[in-house]
């Protein structure tokens, strides 16, 4: 559940998580080797995933529908980052 | 109405979670995405005659392009010249045969030698590259999306122009690459010399080039074998003459996407320009091909993105707004990271220039 001053509390960590998938999308954007692209994106995409999972467990809300529906969520990330890298 | 409310919009009737928000609804969206971009990959390669090798780069539609471009700003239309074709194509086919992504070779050998090598004089010249591009208009809006060749293709002074578009295999990966050469053809007056019957002084060629050094350094990529080449021409016509007094020569202005000078806008267009020899019809159906290629992996990516960050970011505002706490609703960051793929989708190039 949002808690108040959940979102201030994780503000940074939010902050970070945006900016490192704004380096991965300007780094996937640029010539480098398709290989490269792919493992920075399984990265990121894997990294979001566990983080976002780590945050519900947190709060003890963790259940399998969740689990689901940020792997859902992610696997459409991932293919539009793909989209991006191609 | 109920029924778009239940899928969309949290509400009561869904207890506060849209049916496109749960796994049933997200593992619908990545199907119906999957599908989609699968039947457009299909349908376009499997009509190889649409897309060809790898691209929808035409040379045609490039000069079309470019010469679009120059009369919006009120410049001449450059003419077409084959010559300057066969320049661009053996640069193209130099940068694949040495494996190298530069103006200048890996041994040195600059962009002008392809002129003299086709035996084209001129008094001003340009190179435009790119390579990784999908359409004749991508590289042409990269290309005016950079201020040094943008500078090239808005040249006042340039007259003439060639292009070469040749698919092949660089650093190990198949692409295609795409040259322009701009030209302009020295004076008729300069490059004229009265034959003597007798001639005693030693021919000197009146042309020095004095290169304007590129903007990006050369990558030096494994030099190999050496493109066989033409026979070089001369550029100058070697006649000798009786008195080689220092005529005041006319100096070659090179601009490899660099400006050499401050573009002159004319407000006259030129009646300079002359098509392809591709028929019309089979010009503006390119065009519409490439549109349709662009539009149908791109877009559909585009509206799928704005549909989800829609989504996620009306799911999380509403419940904030209501003060409905809800375990599911922490997805603000999603909608970040969809705005990030969307700037990204939005402006990615697609390819390199150079």
């Amino acid at each position: 559940m949002i808690k108040k001053g959940y979102i201030k509390g994780h503000i940074l960590q939010y902050f970070f998580i945006l900016l490192s998938f704004a380096m991965v999308i300007v780094a996937i954007s640029t010539d480098i080797e398709f290989l490269y692209k792919l493992l920075m994106i399984a990265l990121s995409i894997t990294v979001y995933f566990f983080w976002s999972l780590w945050h519900h467990w947190e709060n003890h809300e963790l259940t399998p529908e969740i689990v689901l529906e940020y792997l859902l969520l992610s696997l459409i990330l991932l293919w539009f980052l793909l989209n991006v890298a191609s | 109405m109920v029924k778009a409310v239940h899928y969309f919009i949290p509400h009561k009737s869904n207890n506060h979670k849209p049916f496109f928000t749960r796994h049933p609804g997200l593992t619908t969206i990545l199907i119906f995405t999957l599908f989609i971009q699968s039947s457009i990959n299909i349908f376009f390669s499997s009509n190889p005659r649409i897309l060809g090798f790898a691209t929808n780069i035409y040379k045609d539609e490039i000069i079309n392009l470019t010469n679009n471009e120059r009369t919006k700003n009120g410049l001449r239309t450059l003419y077409h010249n084959p010559t300057l074709d066969k320049a661009a194509q053996l640069k193209a086919q130099d940068m694949f045969a040495k494996d190298y992504w530069a103006h200048v070779s890996p041994d040195g050998v600059e962009p002008w030698h392809w002129f003299e090598v086709v035996g084209y004089n001129y008094s001003a010249a340009g190179e435009n590259l790119a390579r990784d591009f999908d359409t004749s208009s991508g590289v042409v809006s990269a290309w005016m999306a950079s201020p040094s060749h943008r500078d090239n293709i808005l040249y006042a002074n340039f007259t003439e122009i060639g292009v070469a578009v040749v698919d092949g295999n660089l650093d190990g990966e198949d692409t295609t690459l795409v040259v322009q050469l701009f030209g302009t053809p020295p004076p008729q007056s300069e490059v004229v010399v009265e034959p003597i019957a007798n001639p005693t002084a030693t021919p000197t060629p009146t042309l020095k080039p004095t290169s304007i050094p590129p903007t990006a350094t050369p990558t030096v990529i494994r030099p190999t074998t050496i493109q066989s080449s033409p026979t070089v021409a001369p550029t100058n016509t070697p006649t000798p003459t009786t008195t080689p007094s220092p005529t005041p020569s006319p100096t070659p202005v090179y601009a490899m996407n660099q400006p050499t000078n401050n573009p002159t806008k004319i407000s006259t267009l030129g009646s300079t320009d002359q098509n392809p020899p591709k028929s019309q019809f089979f010009t503006n159906l390119a065009v519409i091909e490439n549109i349709a290629s662009f539009s149908a992996n791109r877009i559909f990516t585009i509206v799928l993105i704005l549909a989800l960050m829609l989504l996620l970011g009306s799911e999380s505002a509403v419940l904030w707004y209501k003060g409905i706490e809800h375990p599911h609703a922490q997805r603000i960051i999603h909608v970040g990271i969809l705005f990030l793929t969307l700037l990204a989708t939005l402006y990615g190039a697609g390819g390199s220039i150079l």
